[in-house]
């Protein structure tokens, strides 16, 4: 018996600059960023909405539906979801590095990972 | 402005990040007909060079790497068609031909490796991703290459990179290029297996891994 799959669009995405900090190579908390890289992020993160397009879709069945891998053992029912925030931030990623804005096309990579994070959390 | 001004402007555009300011001083060069080589060795190189060994102490990142890195590409956008025109050859520290492995479509290591090499006197050549593995070795030849890098992200296609090694054989081609290997699933113990000449686990590493493997 097929499932009922639901379908989630309405995420609020904001993103916490600590995280983006980590995720392009800070390894120290409190660091005083660069002018000119504190000026990317700003930037990136202004113009983040318009590349964004979160969805999840999910489902709860029962395990006996499932192919009773030894990752379900013990689960009464399973949950199968997945997220996406669609293709647009890729493609502007791929964009920005092929125009040789390696920076700008680094940090908004860690904005689109982050993202991801925050409509699969 | 003096010559010693500009040059001491030019390192601390490069260490500080600024694009634009490093763009218009390398106009500022050529408007004041200074001696170009000069201006890259003496102005924008000993700026690179001071970001490295901040990296090094730790009181630098990777984004600072790569925004300094973007500064050179941008001066050198500026004065390269100068001494190109003038038939100034650039003095090269080495060239690279640089790519992701066949199968393998990931390349923002493999970029900012190519970009760090470049900002640090070297010439590239960028395959790109998902390169044929013989291209590696016609293009190294063709272009007389010093190294060959090759970059993989997944274990699927590590195993290209053992191929390349492999092709250099066959061509008794083993020792004219050193072959430097990286990437996620990549180690020191996969570059011995294999044969490679190198490893280095980031970008600014790998730097460091070319100018050792030359005697630099």
């Amino acid at each position: 018996m097929l499932s009922i799959l639901e379908v989630i669009r309405n995420f609020k995405i904001d993103i916490d600059d600590q995280k983006i900090l980590r995720l392009i190579g800070y390894k120290k908390r409190d660091y005083e960023v660069k002018a000119p890289i504190q000026g990317l992020i700003v930037e990136e993160k202004e113009r983040l909405s318009q590349f964004l397009k979160p969805e999840a879709i999910y489902t709860i069945i029962d395990y006996a539906q499932t192919n009773r891998h030894p990752i379900f053992q013990g689960a009464a029912k399973v949950a199968l979801c997945v997220c996406t925030i669609g293709p647009r931030l890729e493609q502007w990623v791929k964009k920005l590095m092929a125009d040789g804005e390696m920076m700008r096309s680094l940090i908004l990579d860690a904005f689109g990972s982050e993202a991801v994070e925050m409509v699969a959390a | 402005m003096e010559r010693a001004d500009i040059l001491t402007k030019m390192k601390k555009a490069v260490i500080e990040g600024h694009k634009e300011e490093a763009e218009n001083l390398a106009r500022q060069a050529i408007q004041e007909n200074l001696d170009l080589n000069e201006v890259i060795e003496k102005g924008y190189v000993p700026g690179i060079k001071k970001v490295g060994e901040l990296w090094e102490e730790g009181e630098y990142f990777l984004p600072e790497l790569i925004t300094s890195a973007e500064c050179m590409k941008a001066a050198m956008a500026v004065l390269q068609p100068v001494l190109s025109q003038a038939n100034i050859e650039m003095r090269s520290s080495g060239k690279a031909v640089i790519g992701t492995v066949e199968g393998d479509i990931h390349d923002i290591g493999k970029n900012l490796v190519a970009s760090l090499l470049s900002a640090n006197g070297y010439e590239v050549v960028d395959l790109g991703a998902d390169v044929k593995l013989e291209k590696f070795v016609q293009t190294a030849e063709a272009e007389e290459a010093d190294f060959i890098c090759l970059s993989a992200l997944l274990t699927t296609t590590m195993v290209n990179q053992r191929k390349v090694i492999e092709i250099l054989k066959e061509r008794n081609l083993s020792g004219r290029f050193k072959v430097l290997v990286g990437g996620a699933p990549v180690n020191q113990r996969w570059a011995d297996d294999i044969g490679a000449d190198g490893y280095a686990e980031n970008a600014m590493l790998a730097v460091k891994l070319v100018k050792r493997v030359s005697g630099k």
